[in-house]
């Protein structure tokens, strides 16, 4: 076999190569944050004819032709980073063999990493770094944006690839960062979209003591004094959601602290809670059996409504009492017909305080809590509101209507007169 | 499609003809609650209607509210419990003198006796956002009502909405609790209003019923309310010492555990009690399950620190099937701290 002719080729070589650069290539900047624009002007000085000029991009196979003058592309940069990414543009003439040029811009970027969806209180650490990494960057600007609160920063502490910011994390907002990577200005961001907490430590426990204070209740006069009632346990007035130190009052309910420091840095939030619904029945002790009579050596009423309004159903009377305020005829959870049944009917309704209290943030304590006491108030007024009231019992199984438990009808004592009063004139009305 | 509904009537309509529309679906699942078909669909109804209502009270342009105002308050003459509370709500914010009036108006009526408990209830509720010639004015009423031993009357509702009138509500207080027959017809609720009025001259009147309680039930009413009123008058420093030697005093030695922790939660809302010193008694009363609730609650409100075995503690009370729901929450706000 014959060796090829090298002499000849490197003559025809150097013949087609310029002596001095008949094209340019210019870029629009030294360099740019990936997926940002630049733009290439290609020129030449040759006479020939352009059939087009082809621009070529160090990193990837893509490449654009341009057949008119100017000879120009704005290229979106949105692959791969690079310091001294090369462009190629290459002249196609029609009559003289092709010439290129190329140029060297920086095609770099900010890695951010970050939990996007962290659930609220979760301390998060922010991360950012240069992409391609090992950039020396002197300054990161860090922001945090909120619909309350901005809080920035600045990290110089050393001028390394990497910059970190954190702490708890309380409100939904959009974390930036920006930094100056090779003369090019990047900036990155994310949204954060904080998740409520929720589980047990977040739903209200509703309970209720039946018959809880043996010694309550005053003598039935003709004063419609209650047979019986439901209230909170601990304070025996009739407030429903609890801790409530003053009727409105629930800031003994909710554990709040402010974030010192980080993203969200001086924001109030709702750390726990411990709202519960702890209720209590009593039943006025005049009407039980063996109760106390209402004047020395008058006659019980349960004596004397056992054998006139309420003939020999007297107990069932007392039980319909306990009844109505629990949870109705037949005792039933969420029942209609008792008290109880219906504040946990309407707190399921209506949703739980706690989960209604987790998501308050504010930028005072004063406001949060304020907050605080609004939502509770509203969920406690509509329950109130769902189970205050007594008429709704009175078609229902536990009073009134044909086979009900109790009849309700009786008479009470006039302490004015010494007796009780000739009719059953009283009705279960009053609870 | 309940929701777009009441959008669509919001909407559509004028303010104040809006109203009316939504007071009908308010009403609905009180019209049909004795017959407990479809009562869900009503119940949603009804709140979606209510929570329109209030929003569009909220809303409403100044140049239309005066007579939305008073289509509210006519809505409180419905017999309809549905239509009662979403005017009372929708009124609350916006014109809560207003409403305090009407509320008062169905009290001196005096005829329909479970109007006159959600009247009470709801005065209770909107007390203290009343202007003080108001609040000066509702105290008088209530405490006639209270004082008229001739008529039908929630007293201790009455009593509670009272004690919202805070200080303006103290003289009558006073009256009432030195009057034998009206103190033993109010003595649930008076302690809680006494400690409401957040006046120094209530005190000798809370520590005497307190003296007198002769349930655990009305001591631990009362003891708290010792700790809210002590909490409220720095001004008077002996009647301060008073109530915090009173808590000290249950929460030291009183037989029963339960009196002892609620002490111990007035303690701790006086800034009284003190992890170093007490921390062990607490945490001794927190083994007792009826005292548990408020020990554990006394420990959070304090924000006593929590060693290992004091978390380990708790931890076992939350996984304790004895606990109550109430001391399960506490508990976990507890670890969450």
């Amino acid at each position: 076999m014959s060796r090829p002719p090298i002499v000849f080729i490197g003559l025809i070589i150097v013949a087609q190569t310029p002596s001095s650069a008949a094209v340019t290539l210019t870029a629009g900047d030294t360099g740019v944050q990936r997926g940002g624009e630049l733009t290439f002007t290609a020129t030449t000085v040759e006479t020939a004819p352009v059939v087009k000029v082809t621009f070529s991009y160090q990193g990837t196979g893509d490449t654009d032709e341009v057949t008119t003058s100017p000879y120009q592309i704005i290229k979106s940069m949105d692959w791969a980073t690079m310091e001294n990414l090369t462009v190629t543009a290459t002249f196609d003439f029609e009559n003289i063999a092709d010439q290129s040029d190329t140029a060297d811009v920086d095609v770099v970027d900010i890695t951010l990493v970050a939990p996007t969806q962290p659930f609220r209180r979760t301390s998060v650490t922010f991360v950012a770094r240069t992409d391609p990494t090992g950039l020396s960057v002197s300054s990161w600007d860090w922001e945090y944006d909120t619909a309350l609160l901005d809080n920035d920063t600045t990290d110089e502490s050393n001028s390394d690839d990497l910059s970190t910011w954190g702490g708890r994390i309380v409100i939904s907002g959009t974390v930036s960062v920006e930094a100056t990577l090779v003369s090019v200005a990047c900036t990155k961001s994310l949204e954060i979209s904080v998740r409520n907490r929720a589980g047990v430590g977040w739903n209200t426990p509703i309970d209720c003591v039946e018959d809880n204070e043996p010694l309550w209740g005053a003598p039935l006069f003709g004063y419609n004094e209650p047979l019986g009632q439901i209230r909170d346990e601990d304070s025996d007035v009739h407030h429903i959601i609890v801790p409530q130190t003053s009727t409105g009052d629930w800031s003994d309910g909710v554990v709040v602290a402010q974030v010192p420091s980080g993203p969200n840095a001086g924001l109030w939030y709702v750390v726990s809670e411990c709202l519960v619904i702890d209720q209590e029945t009593v039943i006025n002790r005049y009407m039980k059996s063996g109760g106390p009579p209402p004047e020395p050596g008058a006659t019980s009423f349960f004596a004397y409504n056992n054998a006139g309004c309420i003939s020999n159903d007297m107990a069932d009377c007392v039980t319909a009492v306990e009844h109505h305020e629990y949870r109705g005829t037949p005792p039933a959870v969420k029942s209609l017909e008792g008290h109880f049944g219906r504040m946990e009917n309407r707190l399921d309704a209506i949703g739980h305080p706690g989960l209604a209290v987790e998501p308050l943030v504010d930028t005072t304590e004063a406001g949060l809590l304020a907050a605080a006491n609004d939502t509770v108030e509203f969920i406690e007024a509509s329950i109130d509101g769902f189970t205050t009231d007594g008429s709704w019992s009175d078609a229902g199984p536990n009073w009134g209507g044909e086979g009900a438990l109790g009849s309700g009808k009786h008479t009470r004592y006039d302490v004015i007169t010494g007796a009780y009063y000739t009719g059953c004139t009283f009705g279960p009305d009053h609870f | 499609m309940t929701a777009i509904l009441l959008s669509l009537m919001i909407v559509l309509a004028p303010a104040s003809d809006a109203v009316d529309d939504l007071m009908v679906e308010a009403a609905r699942f009180y019209d049909g609650a004795a017959s407990y078909d479809g009562f869900e669909e009503d119940m949603a109804a009804a709140r979606a209607a209510r929570l329109a209502l209030i929003d569009l009270a909220r809303t409403c342009p100044d140049a239309e509210w005066v007579a939305m105002r008073d289509r509210l308050i006519a809505g409180l003459d419905s017999e309809n419990r549905g239509v009662w509370l979403a005017c009372c709500q929708a009124l609350s914010r916006r014109a809560p003198d207003a409403l305090g009036a009407a509320l008062l108006a169905v009290l001196q009526d005096g005829n329909g006796v479970g109007r006159e408990a959600l009247a009470a209830d709801a005065l209770a509720r909107i007390g203290r956002r009343l202007s003080r010639e108001t609040r000066g004015v509702a105290a008088t009423a209530l405490a006639q009502c209270i004082e008229d031993l001739s008529r039908p009357c929630d007293r201790e509702r009455m009593v509670t909405a009272l004690g919202s009138m805070e200080d303006a509500a103290t003289d009558h207080l006073l009256r009432i609790g030195a009057h034998a027959t009206l103190c033993r017809l109010v003595r649930s609720a008076l302690p809680h209003a006494l400690a409401s009025t957040g006046d120094a001259r209530a005190m000798p009147l809370l520590l005497s019923l307190h003296e007198g309680a002769v349930s655990d039930g009305k001591r631990i009413a009362s003891v708290l309310a010792l700790g809210h009123l002590a909490r409220q008058i720095d001004s008077d420093g002996q009647l301060v010492d008073q109530a915090v030697q009173s808590n000290r005093a249950d929460f030291e030695s009183h037989a029963s555990p339960a009196v002892a922790a609620a002490a111990a939660l007035a303690l701790a809302r006086t800034g009284h009690l003190s992890a170093d010193t007490d921390g062990a008694r607490v945490f001794q009363l927190a083994d007792d399950p009826a005292a548990r609730k408020n020990a554990l609650r006394a420990v959070l409100e304090s924000r006593m620190p929590l060693d290992s075995e004091q978390r380990q503690a708790i931890e076992g009370y939350v996984q304790d099937e004895g606990s109550s729901p109430a001391v399960r929450k506490i508990a976990l706000a507890l670890l969450a701290d």
